[in-house]
C-alpha cells in the first residue's frame, strides 16, 4: 500500500546545535494509526507541524500522500484534518461562521456528520468561540477535522487539558471516523489509556531519534522490564545484551528493558549476571514508557 | 508599596525600550536639523508610542502568571501605571539632556513638543487603564467618575498651557472640580472592590452575554473579517488612512510593521487549513495597502493640504525652495553660481550630517536685481517647466510643479507601496523558514542589523535638508525614477507595475514560508504580548 | 453483553476482550449460536480501536470460540473450543501463581486454595444451571 505519510531522516533544530529532532525515519500507511510518544520537548510537536507543511525540515524530506507538504499546501492540507492542544481558533468568530467558512475550504464537507457531532458536543450555532471552554473548543476544533473526512487525522496532543469524559468524546469521535473512513490517524498524547484504546503503532520518540516502533500489541508482550540489585559493572555487562534496549539505575536497583518473553529474558539474565535475583514482568504502557525515557533529563 | 520597584523592573513593556530610545534619537535628529518641524515631532513621537503602545496590550495590567502570585492587585495595577508613564518619559528626558550638552535653547525648544507628545501619552495610558476597570468588577460608578476626572484635568492642563485669553479662570474650577472628582474616586477605590486581583484573569473571559442563536447560514467570509477587523488593526486601517489625507506620507509606512504582526496573529489559526498563504497575505495586506494608496492618491491629486504650491516661495529677498530641488556638493566644494554677464553667487551650504546641499537658484543681498529676475526664470523653468518673470509670480499659484504631475504620482504612491511591502518583508524575516538554521539572536537581531543602514539612508539622505517639508519622502524616490519613465505615462504605469507585482510576488513567496511559531507555544510559554513578532 | 476496558491493566486490550469473551462463554452468558456485535460496533461501544476488536475476534475464531457467517455476522461456536496447546497452560500457570500469591498473602496456605478453586467450580456450575433453567 502507498504510505501516506513518510518521514526520511528528519532534522530540525530551534537552537543551532541543539537539534530537537536528529535523524527521524517513518513512514505512515493507509488507514494505520500511529501514537507518537515522547517526553515534553521530544520533538513530537515539531515533526506534526514539519507533517502539516507549517515548518519545514532542515534536513530530510517528508512526504504527504506523495507530494511535499510545502510544495502543494492547499492540496495537501484539503485531505487532512488537525487538531492540536495549542491550536488557536478566531475568537471573534461564532461557531456557525467558523464551519460556513470550513465549508468552503473543504469540498468533501458532510453536513450529516456536522450535526451530529454539533448534537453529541452539544454545541449552539451562535455561541461565539471566546465564549467557550477550553474543552469546547477543541471539540469545535475536532468537529473542524472530521466533518471533511479526512483521510489522514493529525491530533497533537488534542486532549491535553481535557477532563476525562471530553477525552472519551473525543476518542469515541475519532474511533468512528476510523470505522467509518478507515482514516490514518497520527497522533501524540501523554495519556496512555488513550494510547492504548487507539491501539495500532507506537513510536516513542527520545533525543532527536525513534527509540521504539512496533505495534502496541507487540510492545506490551514482546517487551519485559526486569528489575535487579545493582552491582559493579553489572550495568555496562546488562547493557552489552542482545535484546536490551535501554539499563539505568535507580534507588539502588537496576531496570533493565528487553525484548523477549519474560521466562527467556529472566532466563538469560540469571545466566549472563551469574545468578543475581530477578524480578521481570510484562509492563503496562505508562510503565515501559516511563522506564524507556524517564530519569534522563 | 515596597513591591513596586520589582514588579516594575518586570514590567514587559521595558522590552520596547531599546526602540523607545531609538525613537526617541530620531526624533531629536529630525529636530535639530529641521527647525521648521516644530509641531510635527511631537506628531511622530507621539505616533511612534502609540505603536509601542497597540503592541504592548496596556490594558492588562499583569500576566496572569502574576495574579497567581500573592501580590495585592492594586499594587500590580500601580506597578504597571508607573511604568508604562516612565517608559512613556524616559525618551524624553533622554532626548532633553542631550539638547542640553548643544545647549539650553535648543533643548528649552524641544521641551514643549516632546512633552505635549508624552503627556497625551500618559494620559491616554492612563484613561485606557481606568477604562478596564468596570470590567474586572470595580464599581462602575467609581471607574466612570475616575475616567471623567482625568479627562477633565488633562483637557484643563493642556488649556492651562497652551491658555487661551480670558479662559484661565473657569479652566482653573474645571481643574479643581476635576481634582475633587478624582480625589472622591481614589478615596473609594481601595474599599470598592478586590477584584483588582482578578484582572487578567477576568478580562480575558470577560462575561459579555452570550449572543443569541443565530439560523441563517452566515457567509463563509464573514469569519476572516472578524478575525482581522479586531480593535488593534482597526486603529491601523484609520491611520492609513487619515495620515495620507493631513499630509503626512510617511508616517502609515511606520505603521505597516505593527498592522501586519497583528495582522498575522490574528489570523494565524488559518494556516493549518487548505487555504494558500498567498491568499491570506493578500488579506492582510492588500485592503491596508488600497487605503493607503487611495488617500494619498486623494491627496496628492486633489491637494487637500498639499504644498506642492509652496515649490517655490518668492521673496523679496529671495526665493525659498522646497528640499527636493537642493543640489548636492561634495565636501570641501564651494558652489558657485555665475550669470551669463560675469555676476556671481556663492549659495550657503546646509549640512545635514554627511550630506551638503546648497539651493542652487539662491541669490544674497549683494546681487542685483537682474541676477535675481534671472535666477527666478531658470528656478521656475526647474520646478514648473516654464519660464515665469518674477513680475509675474503670482502666477506661480495656478502652477504645478513638476513633481506632482499626475505621472509622478502615480510613481510616488508606487514607491510607498513598495516601501510598505519592503518593510513587511523585512519584519517577517525572523520568521523565514529560509532562515530558521541560523541561531535565534542572529534571526532577531540581524534584522535589526540589516535595518539599521535603510533607516540610516532615510536619515542621511538630503530630505532633511530644510525647510522640510512632510512629502519631502515621496521627492526623493520619484527623483530617482528615470527621466524616460517620467515623460511617458505608459512606462510609468508599465513600470509601476512590473516592480509593484514583482515586490508582491516576492512577499507571496516569502509569506508561504514562514513559520508560524518558532517553537511549540508549550515550550515557550505565554508571552505577555501574545507572542508578537516582536516577542 | 458489557465488557469493561481496563487500558492500564496488565493484559493487552484485545487480551481483555478475548478473555471477556471466553468468560462470559465458559460462565454462560454467551451460549453456542448467539450473535455477538460487529468489530466495528463493538470498537465505538467500547471507545476502542476496530483493529483492536478485530484483532480479539480473528484470536478467538482461530481458537474456535466463534465463528464468522459471510454476511451474517458472528456468532458463538456451536462445538466446544479446543485449548490452545501453548498458550492456554501458560496463561493457566500464570492465574495460580496470582492465586497462590492471594493466598499466602492473607495467611492462606495450599488447601485453602484448593477449596477456594472448588468453591468456585461449584458456584459457576450453579450459575450456569439456573441459567439454563430460566431460557
Amino acid at each position: 500500500m502507498k504510505p501516506v505519510l513518510e518521514f526520511d531522516n528528519i532534522h530540525r533544530a530551534y537552537k543551532a546545535g541543539e537539534d530537537v529532532l536528529a535523524g527521524v525515519t517513518f513512514s505512515l500507511r493507509e488507514g494505520e494509526v500511529l501514537g507518537l510518544l515522547g517526553r515534553n520537548g521530544a520533538g513530537k510537536s515539531t515533526l506534526i507541524r514539519i507533517a502539516m507543511g507549517l515548518i519545514v525540515p532542515h534536513q530530510g524530506t517528508v512526504r504527504v500522500f506523495g507530494a511535499e507538504p510545502t510544495g502543494d499546501p492547499v492540496g495537501v492540507r484539503r485531505r487532512i484534518g488537525y487538531v492540536a492542544e495549542d491550536q488557536v481558533l478566531p475568537p471573534a468568530a461564532t461557531i456557525a461562521e467558523l464551519i460556513a467558512f470550513h465549508k468552503m475550504l473543504f469540498p468533501k464537507w458532510d453536513s450529516t456528520i456536522e450535526a451530529d457531532l454539533l448534537d453529541r458536543f452539544s454545541l449552539s450555532r451562535g455561541e461565539k468561540i471566546r465564549n467557550l471552554s477550553k474543552g469546547q473548543a477543541r471539540q469545535v476544533a475536532l468537529l473542524c477535522a472530521l466533518c471533511h473526512r479526512p483521510e489522514l487525522l493529525i491530533l497533537d496532543e488534542p486532549a491535553g487539558g481535557l477532563d476525562p469524559a471530553a477525552r472519551r468524546e473525543f476518542l469515541e469521535a475519532s474511533i468512528q471516523l476510523l470505522n467509518r473512513e478507515g482514516s490514518a490517524i497520527l497522533f501524540s498524547s501523554h495519556h496512555m489509556g488513550d494510547v492504548e484504546r487507539l491501539g495500532g503503532r507506537i513510536i516513542l520518540l527520545d533525543q532527536g531519534k525513534v527509540a521504539l516502533d512496533d505495534d502496541l500489541d507487540n510492545l506490551r508482550e514482546g517487551i519485559s522490564l526486569a528489575f535487579l540489585p545493582a552491582s559493579s559493572g553489572r550495568q555496562q555487562t546488562i547493557a552489552a545484551m542482545p535484546g536490551c534496549l535501554r539499563v539505568h539505575e535507580a534507588n539502588g536497583e537496576l531496570h533493565a528493558i528487553f525484548r523477549g518473553a519474560p521466562d527467556s529474558v529472566s532466563a538469560r539474565l540469571y545466566a549472563a549476571t551469574g545468578g543475581a535475583a530477578i524480578r521481570c514482568g510484562q509492563a503496562p504502557l505508562e510503565e515501559l514508557f516511563v522506564e524507556m525515557v524517564g530519569g534522563r533529563r | 508599596m515596597s513591591l513596586l520597584f520589582p514588579l516594575m523592573r518586570r514590567d514587559p513593556i521595558w522590552r520596547f525600550m531599546p526602540f523607545a530610545v531609538l525613537a526617541g534619537f530620531g526624533a531629536l535628529a529630525l529636530d535639530l536639523k529641521s527647525p521648521a518641524l516644530q509641531g510635527g515631532i511631537a506628531g511622530i513621537v507621539g505616533s511612534l508610542y502609540m505603536a509601542f503602545l497597540g503592541q504592548a496590550r496596556i490594558h492588562e495590567r499583569a500576566s496572569t502568571f502574576e495574579a497567581a502570585l500573592p501580590i495585592d492587585g492594586r499594587d500590580l495595577l500601580r506597578a504597571r501605571l508607573a511604568s508604562l508613564l516612565l517608559f512613556l518619559w524616559l525618551p524624553v528626558a533622554v532626548a532633553l539632556l542631550v539638547c542640553l550638552w548643544f545647549g539650553p535653547a535648543q533643548a528649552v525648544r524641544l521641551a514643549w513638543p516632546l512633552g505635549s507628545a508624552a503627556m497625551a501619552a500618559s494620559a491616554t495610558v492612563v484613561l485606557l487603564q481606568l477604562y478596564g476597570l468596570p470590567r474586572i468588577g470595580v464599581a462602575k460608578a467609581v471607574a466612570l467618575a475616575a475616567w471623567l476626572s482625568v479627562l477633565v484635568i488633562c483637557i484643563a492642563v493642556a488649556f492651562l498651557v497652551h491658555p487661551e485669553p480670558g479662559a484661565t479662570s473657569p479652566l482653573l474650577g474645571l481643574a479643581a472640580i476635576g481634582l475633587l472628582i478624582a480625589a472622591g474616586a481614589f478615596r473609594a477605590w481601595p474599599k470598592s472592590s478586590l477584584a483588582l486581583q482578578l484582572s487578567p484573569v477576568e478580562l480575558q473571559r470577560a462575561d459579555l452575554p452570550a449572543s443569541a442563536a443565530t439560523t441563517g447560514d452566515p457567509g463563509s467570509w464573514v469569519v476572516l473579517l472578524r478575525s482581522l477587523l479586531n480593535t488593534q488593526t482597526t486603529v491601523w486601517f484609520g491611520f492609513a488612512a487619515f495620515y495620507p489625507l493631513l499630509n503626512n506620507f510617511v508616517m502609515p509606512l511606520c505603521f505597516v510593521p505593527g498592522y501586519v504582526t497583528g495582522a498575522y496573529m490574528s489570523l494565524r489559526w488559518m494556516f493549518p487549513l487548505p487555504i494558500s498563504r498567498r491568499r491570506i497575505l493578500g488579506v492582510i495586506l492588500l485592503p491596508f495597502l488600497a487605503l493607503y494608496a487611495i488617500s494619498a492618491m486623494v491627496n496628492l491629486t486633489w491637494g487637500i493640504g498639499s504644498d506642492g504650491d509652496q515649490a517655490i516661495d518668492p521673496r523679496p529677498a529671495g526665493l525659498r525652495l522646497a528640499s527636493p530641488w537642493w543640489k548636492h556638493v561634495a565636501a570641501g566644494e564651494t558652489p558657485v553660481v555665475q550669470a551669463p554677464w560675469g555676476e556671481t553667487h556663492s549659495p550657503q551650504i546646509k549640512r545635514v550630517w554627511l550630506v551638503r546641499s546648497y539651493n542652487p537658484w539662491e541669490t544674497g543681498p549683494e546681487n542685483s536685481r537682474q541676477f535675481r529676475d534671472w535666477q527666478f526664470r531658470r528656478a521656475t523653468q526647474a520646478v514648473f517647466g516654464q519660464e515665469v518673470d518674477w513680475a509675474d509670480r503670482a502666477r506661480l499659484d495656478d502652477l504645478r510643479p513638476l513633481n506632482r504631475r499626475p505621472v509622478e504620482n502615480i510613481l510616488n504612491v508606487a514607491a510607498l507601496l513598495f516601501l510598505s511591502m519592503f518593510l513587511v518583508s523585512f519584519i517577517l524575516i525572523p520568521r523565514w523558514s529560509r532562515i530558521s538554521h541560523l541561531p535565534a539572536p542572529v534571526r532577531k537581531y540581524g534584522v535589526m542589523a540589516l535595518l539599521l543602514p535603510f533607516v540610516a539612508a532615510l536619515a542621511f539622505s538630503p530630505i532633511l535638508a530644510e525647510p522640510l517639508g512632510n512629502t519631502g519622502i515621496l521627492d526623493v524616490f520619484s527623483m530617482a525614477w528615470a527621466d524616460t519613465v517620467r515623460a511617458n505615462p505608459v512606462a510609468a504605469w508599465s513600470t509601476v507595475l512590473l516592480v509593484l507585482w514583482l515586490m508582491y510576488a516576492l512577499l507571496g513567496k516569502q509569506f508561504s514560508e514562514l513559520e508560524p511559531d518558532n517553537q511549540p507555544a508549550s515550550a515557550k510559554g505565554r508571552s505577555p504580548f501574545g507572542g508578537g513578532l516582536f516577542s | 453483553m458489557q465488557l469493561f476496558i481496563n487500558p492500564a491493566g496488565e493484559l493487552s486490550i484485545y487480551r481483555q476482550i478475548m478473555r471477556q469473551i471466553t468468560e462470559a462463554i465458559a460462565a454462560g452468558r454467551l451460549k453456542p449460536g448467539d450473535k455477538l456485535p460487529s468489530h466495528r460496533d463493538l470498537a465505538e461501544q467500547i471507545v476502542v480501536a476496530p483493529l483492536t476488536v478485530k484483532k480479539a475476534y480473528d484470536e478467538l475464531e482461530s481458537g474456535g470460540f466463534i465463528e464468522t457467517q459471510r454476511g451474517r455476522g458472528t456468532f458463538v461456536a456451536e462445538s466446544a473450543p479446543r485449548p490452545d496447546a501453548v498458550e492456554a497452560p501458560a496463561q493457566l500457570k500464570a492465574a495460580a501463581r496470582n492465586l497462590l500469591a492471594q493466598a499466602y498473602l492473607s495467611g492462606l496456605g495450599m488447601r485453602e486454595a484448593t477449596a477456594a478453586l472448588r468453591d468456585a467450580e461449584r458456584e459457576m456450575a450453579n450459575e450456569r444451571r439456573l441459567r439454563e433453567k430460566e431460557s
